[in-house]
């Protein structure tokens, strides 16, 4: 066990050195020079002035290295803890944007998918075994997991907000709230939360009520299942046994998951104002702000990767048929 | 996306196996349902364009029309005056060429990852392990930015390409999984005495028993491709000189369509994506029943 | 059994936030003590886009409102009625031909109660001294600079830049020394960060209100000279709230329900609101808004057919002006003038050469010109080089500027109807700006040269030279390429003249508009607007035509610092809430 575990480290790690490369590599892939945004914001009329503005730029981000050693500074300042200067928004440190911006997107993403996982897997398994709501939720929750993520945050928005005035169009608190723990400013925090939270959480909880009541359905038709109904064992007991063989797949696909919800928060933010890591990226993107992108890209990919470690733990230890197959083995 | 549904492979089909499998499916509500929207939404995608009256790009309409009779403006005109049935007719054709693309070619990855690992296992298997991983922790939008920016004009094709080449990691995993349930069935290892080449035992013992499962995945990788094509497109990275269903959600939210009131404007695409991608799931379930005896609610 | 006592856990938990998030939404939406008070709050965007990066006038994406509501310049200039305003000043005059002496007003204190003396001025007007001040031209040109007496006095060595100093003389702002000292190098003044800027003016920041990625909460002074001196009614709003734009539909949203006073984005669709009396603008009826700057098609002059004037005035003819200010605008802006003069510099506009050497325009006219020009059609219909080469001009604009997008659609359909083929090139701002400045393009539309004191700025926009083509090309001017070095003299001398030398002034004016328009190195299309869109629920008495209120109702950078700030001392409380 300890040595798989350690394998596993390795693989991860392994992931991890390429997918930083390749996170470096990819904004500096990038054609244009993010230092001239910068410099046609200043307006400098004078050419020698702006020749040496120029350079003075290049030389504080480090941009007139060369890129093996530009690669190297990385690793060195990644050890650090030092994610670099935003180009755009300098000089604030791409750390105190990623800080303040994480809170909103993990806010939305972590109640969203936890929550739409816990709800669709529970109506899933209700559904799996009565037909009423079989007939109901399931037509449902198909319509709600084929949905585009903005396409449910504009009609949320448009008949909520715009419409109706029953949330406020976005922002992440409102304007003359006072901030502090008082009940008032987190009150209005969630109230500005509410409906980019519900896009993201309905089209995720179709998915998960979709998986979960056709994998039940599954399990109850296996010959295991007809086995103990066969000896007289009681439904609920069958049930247990397939819920938690039906749970199998739905766990690693809360890995699998994070992906598609993260694109869906970067949409949602998007139509909601809404001031997390998603805006931050897309605006960091279309200025080719490098050390942004890059930070964030590496908040995301070790977010990705732990979250896959602890469902590949959580799995093996859940299921041990999938251990000997990991290791190369026929069973 | 919908975590799939993992059937074990039914053995080898017997001559009327065919002829069964037809019996289930045309007496399957879900498979019938969800074939039939499809293919409504695919005619109304091939032919639509011809009843268009206008291009999907052309100016000159009445500014802001609702859906009326009038000129032919069946769903009325953007902000700009454009026709709002011209531009989601096209947006409908491409995004059934998105998916057919960048679904078929996200499955020739996943299958051949997906059954070499499975296959394999080892360090084969762990190399391709990490593969998979790597593909699918890379945040996919910046490596689109990075191909879009040297092209200065971006085709549908390369869209289609790239969400084939970044979609593939869920399906090679369950793939993956497949294959080593069925790798350790004895005619497996009848196969491999008789001195058939790997490959040809993947592809002439293993893929043919997991044939249904293939049609299921390449059915959700279909939807997946559409889905992930429209968030592109919303976000700004859609094919230039032409007009999608993603694109149509986001010129219509940055010109105040909402606030307008201009609703003919953008629930038509999301609709229809909800349509299009909904039915395909209902079909997969649907197929899964047929293919598998035990799902059958007969 | 794992399973199971798992869910049991996430039931609970599962529970617990739901009932959680009942509470705190419904605690929420009905919250409304321990806030800034909404109706002696004005709260504004659109001019704050991505976060805050700090209070540092010279680096950095620093706060919306703070040159202007916190810190001050020692003249304000306003555009309408074009003249200097004195203010921290209490007059800022040429005394001489190498000479400019600047009176201090006695009377104005720091917000940390210190008050603003001769040294003050001093100190800032030294920091032009480093590379990176976008002035540092200017003083390059300095001899000396001396106090006394309450007064500022500035030797040049050579003929000053009068227009650019002038220029200079509004958009400086007064940094207080006891923070700015700090600032002893080129990269100190571009990392200078301080925590609560200390400024003259009437508001000062509240700190614990400023969230970087959402907003920054200014405070009134107590006390503001301005107001003391009885030079300016004393603001109203308690506080001033500006937030950060991410969206311009979610502004307008914003507006129309009341939580936004004022919006500086451009808002597509407004003329409908305006029409149905759910927002106010300056104008009520077309155009709407003032006029910002001027949006043109940039041609590059270096490559063929664009090298030929000829060929840039049959172009210029065959666009339809009309169908982008209606169709894609919706009358939002303005046709420009022949000229590209934009209104506020009409003065200099010389009206004869106008009449003489504005041209017709439309299809026919355009197809006329180009057959007199000596181009013939190719067997595809379109237009061929003289030299027989086919002609294919690609045309881009920055990704994503749907407005512009547009209009570089109708562009390309006007000019295939009459002939010259054309196409899109589809750039995000990054690639088109670095393309634009290295001559790697054939079209652009552009929109450059701000509103200012003087036309110069213009016309150094349009015939600066040298061109660069090395390293990262051109940086803020002729973007065209365009080489004349008569006009450029011209240019260079209306730097070095004299503001009493009016005749001389129209006469240079008058010769770059003639060029401008016999050569036509750009194309002017229309003006784009101050973009305001604002509502009375909380606040009256708005800048308005018509009125004595004819203030720029915009918070971007440099306008504040021109008639802005009296929007804001001019506003009323709404007193229906």
């Amino acid at each position: 066990m300890g040595r798989y575990f350690l394998r596993k480290l390795g693989i991860y790690s392994l992931t991890f050195f390429v997918a930083v490369t390749v996170d470096w590599a990819i904004p500096h892939l990038m054609p244009g020079n993010p230092v001239l945004t910068l410099m046609n914001r200043l307006q400098i009329q004078d050419p020698r002035v702006a020749q040496h503005v120029y350079h003075h730029y290049m030389r504080a981000f480090n941009l007139d290295l060369p890129l093996w050693k530009q690669y190297w500074y990385f690793w060195v300042s990644l050890v650090h803890g030092d994610l670099g200067t935003s180009i755009l928004q300098f000089p604030s440190p791409v750390t105190s944007i990623i800080l303040h911006a994480a809170p909103y997107t993990l806010g939305l993403l972590i109640p969203a998918i936890l929550l739409s996982w816990y709800f669709g897997n529970k109506v899933g398994a209700l559904a799996a075994r009565r037909k009423v709501l079989d007939n109901s939720a399931l037509p449902l929750s198909y319509a709600l997991t084929a949905t585009p993520y903005m396409w449910l945050a504009i009609l949320l928005s448009w008949t909520l907000a715009v419409t109706w005035h029953v949330f406020p169009v976005g922002f992440a608190y409102d304007p003359t709230a006072i901030r502090g723990l008082s009940w008032a400013f987190v009150g209005s925090l969630a109230y500005h939360w509410f409906l980019p939270f519900m896009s993201l959480f309905l089209v995720t909880f179709g998915g998960w009520a979709i998986g979960m009541r056709n994998m039940i359905i599954y399990e109850l038709e296996s010959d295991y299942a007809h086995y103990l109904e066969a000896l007289g064992a009681p439904q609920r007991l069958v049930r247990k046994y397939a819920f938690r063989n039906a749970l199998l797949p739905q766990i690693t696909g809360l890995a699998l998951v994070l992906g598609a919800v993260l694109a869906g928060s970067l949409v949602t933010e998007i139509v909601f104002s809404y001031p997390g890591l998603g805006y931050q990226i897309y605006r960091a993107i279309t200025n080719e702000d490098y050390f942004v992108i890059q930070g964030i890209f590496l908040f995301i990919i070790v977010g990705v990767l732990i979250a896959n470690f602890v469902v590949d733990i959580v799995y093996v230890i859940v299921d041990p048929r999938t251990r000997i197959g990991m290791e190369g083995g026929r069973s | 996306m919908s975590a799939v549904a993992a059937p074990a492979a039914a053995p080898a089909k017997p001559v009327g196996a065919v002829r069964e499998s037809l019996y289930f499916a045309l007496r399957n509500r879900k498979l019938v349902f969800g074939a039939s929207v499809t293919g409504a939404m695919l005619l109304f995608a091939i032919f639509g364009p011809l009843f268009a009256r206008h291009g999907p790009l052309a100016y000159g309409g009445d500014l802001s029309l609702a859906p009326t009779r009038h000129g032919g403006y069946w769903f009325g005109t953007t902000l700009q005056g454009q026709d709002v049935f011209a531009q989601f007719v096209t947006g409908l054709r491409l995004a059934f060429i998105v998916g057919a693309l960048g679904g078929g070619i996200a499955s020739a990855i996943a299958m051949v990852v997906g059954f070499t690992a499975g296959y394999r296992g080892g360090i084969v298997d762990e190399v391709l392990n990490m593969l998979t991983n790597v593909v699918l922790v890379i945040p996919t939008f910046a490596l689109l930015l990075v191909i879009a920016a040297y092209l200065s004009v971006r085709g549908i094709l390369t869209e289609a390409v790239f969400i084939g080449l970044t979609s593939w990691p869920w399906a090679a995993r369950a793939l993956r999984a497949q294959t080593f349930s069925l790798v350790s069935r004895d005619f497996v290892d009848l196969a491999r005495l008789s001195g058939r080449s790997s490959w040809q035992i993947i592809f002439k013992e293993i893929a043919p028993n997991m044939s249904s499962y293939l049609f299921m995945m390449f059915i959700l990788l279909f939807g997946g491709a559409i889905l992930i094509a429209a968030t592109l497109d919303f976000i700004g990275l859609g094919p230039s000189n032409t007009i999608s269903l993603g694109m149509m959600m986001q010129l219509s939210v940055q010109n105040a369509a909402l606030q307008l009131h201009l609703w003919w404007w953008f629930l038509p695409p999301g609709l229809a994506l909800m349509t299009i991608v909904g039915s395909l799931y209902v079909m997969n379930v649907g197929l899964d029943e047929v293919f598998n005896p035990k799902l059958r609610e007969m | 059994m794992r399973i199971r006592s798992k869910a049991t856990t996430a039931s609970a938990i599962a529970l617990a936030s739901l009932v959680a998030l009942l509470v705190f939404t419904v605690g929420g939406a009905g919250a409304s003590q321990a806030s800034y008070p909404r109706s002696q709050t004005l709260i504004t965007s659109g001019t704050q886009w991505g976060n805050i990066t700090g209070f540092n006038p010279y680096g950095g994406n620093y706060a919306a409102g703070m040159i202007g509501l916190n810190l001050e310049t020692l003249l304000r200039y306003n555009p309408v009625s074009d003249h200097y305003i004195n203010w921290l000043a209490k007059s800022a005059t040429w005394t001489g031909g190498r000479q400019y002496t600047i009176v201090v007003r006695p009377g104005v204190k720091w917000s940390n109660g210190k008050p603003f003396t001769t040294s003050d001025v001093l100190f800032n007007l030294r920091l032009l001294r480093f590379n990176t001040s976008q002035w540092n031209n200017l003083y390059l040109n300095v001899k000396s600079m001396t106090a006394k007496q309450g007064k500022v006095v500035v030797n040049f060595k050579g003929t000053p830049n009068y227009v650019q100093w002038q220029n200079a003389m509004y958009n400086i702002p007064m940094i207080s020394p006891d923070q700015g000292k700090v600032i002893t190098s080129a990269k100190l003044l571009t990392t200078y960060n301080p925590s609560k800027p200390i400024g003259t003016g009437p508001y000062v920041l509240d700190r614990p209100g400023f969230d970087p990625t959402t907003r920054v909460v200014w405070m009134k002074r107590a006390h503001w000279w301005a107001a003391d001196q009885k030079l300016s009614p004393a603001p109203k709003p308690k506080y001033i709230i500006d937030l950060v734009n991410t969206s311009n539909t979610n502004s307008l949203s914003a507006v129309l329900a009341g939580v936004e006073d004022l919006n500086n984005n451009y808002l597509p669709g407004v003329e409908q609101l305006v029409a149905q009396g759910k927002v106010l603008t300056f104008y009520k009826k077309a155009p709407y808004h003032l006029s910002a700057n001027l949006a043109m098609l940039e041609p590059n002059t270096t490559v063929k057919p664009l090298n030929d004037p000829a060929f840039r005035r049959a172009l210029a003819a065959a666009i339809n002006v009309n169908q982008i200010v209606k169709q894609d605008y919706h009358s939002l802006v303005l046709p420009a003038s022949p000229t590209g003069l934009l209104p506020t510099w009409f003065k200099y506009q010389d009206k004869a050469a106008v009449k003489k050497y504005s041209q017709k325009t439309g299809t026919a006219v355009a197809v006329a010109l180009l057959k007199k020009a000596g181009y013939t059609k190719d067997s595809s219909g379109y237009f061929r080089n003289k030299d027989g080469t086919s002609i294919n001009l690609d045309i881009s604009v920055p990704q994503g500027w749907s407005d512009w997008e547009t209009a570089r659609d109708m562009i390309i359909s006007s000019a295939k109807a009459a002939g010259i083929r054309m196409h899109a090139v589809v750039k995000d701002f990054n690639t088109w700006q670095a393309d634009r400045n290295t001559g790697k393009f054939d079209l652009v539309v552009d929109n450059h040269y701000q509103i200012s004191d003087n036309p110069w700025s213009y016309w150094n926009g349009i015939y600066h030279l040298p061109i660069l083509n090395t390293g990262a090309g051109q940086q803020n001017f002729n973007f065209e390429r365009y080489s004349n070095l008569k006009a450029w003299k011209l240019v260079e001398k209306l730097d070095k003249t004299s503001p009493t030398k009016t005749a001389t002034i129209m006469s240079i004016n008058s010769q770059l508009q003639t060029t401008l328009m016999k050569d036509l190195p750009v194309i002017p299309l229309w003006y784009n607007g101050q973009w305001a869109q604002f509502t009375s629920k909380y606040w009256t008495h708005w800048p308005a035509a018509g009125t004595d209120r004819q203030f720029t109702p915009i918070m971007w950078g440099g306008y504040l610092n021109m008639t802005g700030i009296d929007m804001i001392t001019h506003l009323a409380y709404n007193r229906g809430t």
